[in-house]
Order: structure tokens, then sequence, then C-alpha cells
């Protein structure tokens, strides 16, 4: 069963005139499984004169932000407001009327110096209070990011689980031969061009510690890696050795990376300090083997070789010793291994029946779960909860920024300003303080 | 007897009028009649002569003015004969301006073309220099021979061997192995460098876009290196010769179809182009 819930649509249709930096396409979120165990939250619009367009406003972003997950039903409405007292106290028989267990309600204050503060409430009708209920204060410019923190601390209180609507991510936009490495909110919005090349960059990868991006640029004529510091641009090459320089992966310490590289023979597995030096092959073999993905342990790693014949998925010990094992058995092709953040499966895609889909795969039990069903899905990314997984798609020969639901219940688009969209990855949980920096510096007034 | 004929005739003179036959009434009022048609007759020829002379006038009057708009008209046509000669005279000047302008401007296109085709000349050669000093500079930065600083035409390559216009190997899905159909394809690349030790070729590993884009790099570098390997087994000399892939970031089609994908399964030989 597929529905569509109209109130992100209408968010989408509700962008006004933006400043060009929230630019996004529509938002919409398919609900893939029932909604029988989500549980049902109301999101009230915030008392207080929010001057920013109504897809900004903090109700409508939290409620977007909910509606990602697996774990609520989003109940949203315009007649809500008048059933919230301005101290914040909620009209319970109507709220359970409306089938909601939860409110979500809140006030909205801007002073004259470009300062909001946002009092919000997390209300149980069945215990008639309160259970989450504080204030956030901040530059108005970040108010999107505010809201998703709210989003955070209600993901955290229902399930227990952190949040990680207030995180950001990465991707690459193409145009032609041209690139941008361009990061932005988890939704897509509030997005800053990182670096812009005349050729192609590829496979960008946040750093754990949230403070540099590696990825492959093509501008030397050769692929070659980089590390990016987020925070004061500057940049310097890991690998360029001849060949293949390509698919940087982080140690869990963000010190080292693991590429693949083409300089002894075809491409192989090497791991190297994020400065370059001490460069280590891990394995000599004679197939081709990409894309290393450390374990959150730092103990393993997984990546793609040919070996059998086909591109198939292999762990390794992370120094490489023993020998490497093969854990992927269905299919020809299986590529693209990322570890979850608990260390306990991993995110590959799959080709069935002539299509590349995101799926799961349970490191203990080898169970597999199909998570997407576009023509061209690829380069999944978890959400650093675990909880979400980020990936680029295909719509009418376009690349696009899907999310998904890592029970694959839920899916949504990431509206994206550029045409061509590729190689996402998500930040980890601190990515975003070395950026709040440099939002408070933009001219947008959210 | 005198005295009386005078009587007698001054009586008879003066008796006359009152002779029957001189004067009754009817012959008055004929004569009053007579009298009265005479003064109208007088009075109709009066009349006429002044309607006739009122016509006269008006003739005169209709004449002048008739006149006085042909000379009107003449004035006008007059001034308009002129009007025309001035605009004769102006559309001349402009012509004969517009001509010199045309001259000026053509003259003017000409030397701009000709600075044009010197500058382009100039831009070419330095073109040419900055290649080969980018080719240098290359060569420097990558740590490789110099002596590597070879380049080469279309027409070089063509006169060389038809052969070598014919750079893309092309292969199967998630395939590197070269078709047989490639060997003189190849042998006519060895031949060349091997004639040509200067000229340095970039062997370009290429993928369709389907499937994860880090392994599309491993294939395209595999397929480069396939092609690599059987260039040295030819006896070109290794520092000639170096692979890289582009994965599936460089297609040549960009279609959703077998035909866009067979396309872009291919190694591109590369020659450093003057």
């Amino acid at each position: 069963m597929r529905n569509v819930c109209n109130g992100l649509i209408l968010a989408g249709a509700l962008a006004l005139v933006l400043p060009s930096g929230w630019l996004r396409a529509q938002v919409t979120v398919d609900v893939v499984g029932g909604v029988g165990d989500r549980v049902p939250v109301a999101v009230v619009q915030f008392h207080g004169s929010e001057s920013q367009p109504a897809e900004h406003r903090v109700a409508n972003v939290i409620a977007r932000d909910l509606m990602q997950s697996s774990a609520f039903k989003v109940l949203q409405s315009d007649a809500h407001a008048a059933h919230v007292d301005d101290k914040g106290n909620a009209d319970t028989d109507y709220f359970k009327a409306q089938g909601a267990d939860l409110v979500v309600a809140g006030s909205f204050a801007q002073d004259q110096a470009g300062n909001v503060r946002i009092g919000f409430a997390l209300i149980d009708l069945a215990k008639g209070q309160a259970v989450l209920e504080d204030t956030i204060k901040g530059p108005a410019s970040a108010v999107r990011h505010h809201a998703h923190t709210i989003s955070d601390r209600i993901h955290q209180a229902l399930t227990g689980t952190p949040g990680a609507y207030s995180t950001r991510i990465c991707y690459v936009a193409r145009s032609g031969d041209g690139s941008e490495l361009v990061v932005s909110d988890a939704d897509g919005y509030n997005l800053r061009v990182l670096y812009r090349a005349n050729a192609p960059i590829m496979s960008p990868r946040w750093s754990p510690d949230g403070r540099r991006i590696a990825y492959v640029s093509f501008e030397r004529q050769r692929p070659r890696v980089y590390v990016h510091d987020v925070t004061d641009g500057k940049r310097h090459v890991v690998a360029k050795f001849r060949g293949t320089n390509s698919a940087p992966a982080w140690s869990p310490d963000s010190k080292t990376l693991a590429v693949a590289l083409s300089k002894d023979s075809d491409s192989q597995i090497y791991v190297v300090n994020a400065d370059g030096s001490n460069l280590r092959r891990l394995m000599t073999t004679r197939s081709r083997d990409t894309e290393p993905s450390f374990s959150p342990d730092g103990r393993h790693i997984l990546f793609t070789s040919d070996r059998s014949g086909q591109p198939q998925i292999y762990r390794v010990a992370a120094n490489g010793s023993g020998s490497a094992e093969r854990m992927t058995f269905e299919g020809s092709y299986n590529a693209s291994p990322r570890y979850s953040p608990d260390g306990k499966s991993f995110a590959f895609v799959q080709q069935r029946g002539g299509r590349y889909n995101v799926a799961i795969q349970n490191l203990a039990t080898g169970e597999i779960q199909y998570l997407t069903s576009g023509h061209e899905d690829r380069y999944p990314a978890f959400a650093p909860n675990g909880k979400s997984i980020l990936y680029a798609t295909e719509v009418n020969g376009r690349g696009r920024l899907g999310g998904t639901a890592t029970d694959g219940r839920t899916r949504w688009d990431i509206g994206v300003r550029a045409q061509d969209v590729r190689g996402p990855d998500w930040g980890p949980f601190t990515a975003h303080r070395w950026e709040i920096a440099q939002w408070e510096n933009t001219s947008s007034s959210y | 007897m005198g005295k009386y004929l005078v009587i007698v005739l001054i009586v008879l003179l003066s008796g006359c009028n009152y002779l029957p036959w001189r004067d009754t009434p009817a012959k008055r009022a004929e004569r009053e009649r007579a009298e009265e048609m005479r003064r109208q007759e007088e009075a109709r020829r009066q009349q006429e002569q002044a309607r006739r002379q009122e016509e006269a006038r008006q003739r005169l009057q209709e004449e002048v003015r008739r006149q006085e708009e042909a000379r009107r008209q003449e004035v006008m046509r007059e001034e308009e004969a002129r009007r025309q000669e001035e605009a004769r005279r102006q559309e001349e000047i402009r012509q004969e301006r517009a001509r010199r302008e045309e001259l000026v401007r053509r003259q003017e296109e000409e030397r701009r073309q000709a600075e044009e085709a010197r500058r382009l000349e100039e831009e070419r050669r330095l073109e040419e220099a900055r290649r080969i000093e980018e080719r240098r500079r290359q060569l420097m930065e990558d740590d490789e021979d110099p002596s590597l600083i070879g380049m080469v035409t279309e027409e070089q390559l063509r006169k060389a061997n038809p052969l070598l216009l014919e750079r893309s190997i092309y292969y199967e899905f998630d395939r590197y192995d070269i078709k047989p159909n490639y060997a003189t394809i190849i042998a006519a690349h060895a031949k060349f460098l091997v004639q040509h030790p200067t000229v340095k070729i970039f062997l370009e590993g290429n993928a369709d876009d389907r499937g994860s884009p880090d392994y599309n790099i491993a294939l395209g570098q595999r397929r480069a290196g396939g092609v690599h390997g059987a260039l040295l087994a030819l006896g070109v000399p290794a520092k000639q010769i170096e692979s890289v892939s582009y994965g599936a970031e460089r297609p040549v089609a960009f279609g959703q179809d077998e035909g866009s994908w067979a396309k872009n399964r291919r190694t591109d030989i590369a020659y450093p182009m003057r």
C-alpha cells in the first residue's frame, strides 16, 4: 500500500519565493508499509508570529521530519491551533477525537536583533501532561535547524533513539562536465557549495568527526582523492597515484582513510593517513577490489570484489590479516557496502531483474531486506542514528536523492536545486556544529 | 390780307390739337399703352443689361479667382518640386554618406577580420605553445620522462595509418576482455607508438552507468589495463602508456538503453593532440 501524506505535498506546494539557498523541489513522503503501529502525533502550528514562508515554519518543519520516521503517524491540520491555548494547554478531548496520542505544540518569538525564542512541548494525552518541554534560543537564520533539533528531541523522547533530523548531508551536483560538492541539511534545505570543479567529482564521504569530507575529483585529468576541510575550506590531496585513486572511506577515528588504488595492478584496497602519509596495501589479490567501508568499531572492512567473476561483498580484518569472507550470495551483482552505525548490518546495492536497488543485510543472520524500488538506486548512506538511509536514485534519467527508513516502511524525496545529483553521504551528528558559523554569515533571513 | 393769313395760320396751327383726327381719348390711351410698353421694354432692357453686367462681373471675379488658384497651385507645385529636389539632394547626400560609411565599415571589417585572423593565429600559436608548455609542466609534475613531449594531429595519424583513427575499444556488460576484431587496431597503435617514442598516450577506461559508480571505476581501470597489457606485449615501452579510469563519469551516449550503454563501455586511446 502506498499513501502519500498530503501534509508534505502541501509544504511543497506552499514553496514561495525563497533565497536560492533554500530552493528545493517538491517534497513527498511515501508511506510504504502499514500505519497501524505508528504513534499518532498531532503537530500544531506554534503560537506567535512566524514571518517566514509556511514551509519554514517550525511546526511544518517538525511535521515533515517526523513523517520520515516509521515510528510516527503525523496528524497535521490548521484546525489544531485553535485547540491549544497560548499557555500551551491542549484540548485533550479534541486531540483524542482526532486520533492523536501525543501533541507537539509551542510558541515562537523573534526579537529585533534577529534572535528567536522557540518554546516547545510534547504532550502525552494519556498522561495529560508534557513529557518533554523546553526552550531553544538562537539566530533566526538557523530557524530550520532549531526546528530539526526539536524533532530530534521528540524522536529521542518517543523512541529512545536520537533523531538525525538536524544533521547534514553532502552530495555532488553535476551539470555537463562540471561538478559541485554541496552540503545541506538532511532534508535538502540550507545548502552550501563547498567546492566546484570543471570535472567529475564523486564519492564524497563525511569524516566521523564531522570536520572533513573526502572525495574523488577528476580535475587534474586523473582521479585523485582529496580531503576538504568543511570549517575552513582548505583541502589537500591524499592519493594521486598512477591510475585509479578512488572510493575513500574514513576510519571511525577520522585519522585514516581506506582507498582503492590501481597503482600496483588493478584496483586494490590501501589504507592511508588522512594527510596522505603512511600508505599501506591492505591485501594483495588478483581481483578488482574497491568500495571499502570501516566497521564502526574499526575492526573490519567491507568491500566489493569481483574475485568470483562478478561484484560481490566481502569482509576482511581492518589490518588485512586473514582471508576475506564473502558476505553476499544472492544475485550476480552486489556492491557499495556501508556498515550501519551499530555495526550489526550493512546497506548495499543489489541488481535484481535489471534494477539496482538498496538493501540491508543483517551480518549475524544474513537476512536481506530490500528497501528501494527504483531503476538505478545507489550510494546508500546511513543516517548517524541508523534509522534512515540516504541514496542516489534516478528519475527521468536525472540523478535525484532519496531517503528511506531502514525498516523500508517510509520513503521520501530530498528536494535539490540541481538538475543531476550523485553520490550522497550522510554526515555524522556533529557535522552541523562546524557549519553553524557559516549559516549565520549567509544573507538568507531564516 | 397778310395779316389774316397769319392769323389763319396761327389759328390753324394752334387748333390742330383739337381736331378730331388728331387727338381722341382712344388715341391717347393707345399712346399711353405704347408709352408704358416702351417704358417696360426700357426697364427690361436695363435689367437685362444690369444682369449681363453682373454676370460679366462674376465671370471676371471667377476668372480672377481661377487665376489666383492657378497661381497658388503653381506656387505649391514649385514648392513641392523644391521640396522633392531638396529631398533628392538629401537622399543623395545620405546615400553618399552611407556609401562612404559602408566603405569605411568594410575596410574596418576587413581590418578587423585580418586582426581577428592574426589574433586567432596568435592564439593558436600561444595555445599550441601553452599545450606544449602544459605538457612539459605535466610531465614534470607527474615526475615523468621529459622526452615524452611528442604531440600529434589527426592528419598525422591518418597519414601514418587510417586505423589510427579508430581509438575506441568496446566491451560487453561487466566484461573487460578485448574482442578479437580489435587486434589490428591495437597493433596499429603499437606500431605508431614504437615509431614515435616521444608520444605518450592515455588509455581511458569507461563503463556504462548502471550499478556502483566506484565499481565502475575499477571496471574501467581493468578495461584500460587490458589494452595497456596488449600494447606492452606488442613492444611499446611502458613509459609511453598511462591507464586511467573515468568509470561511468564521462559517458558519450546518454540514453538509458543498450545502444547507449554499449557506446559507454569502452577504452579510449587518447593521444596528446597538438
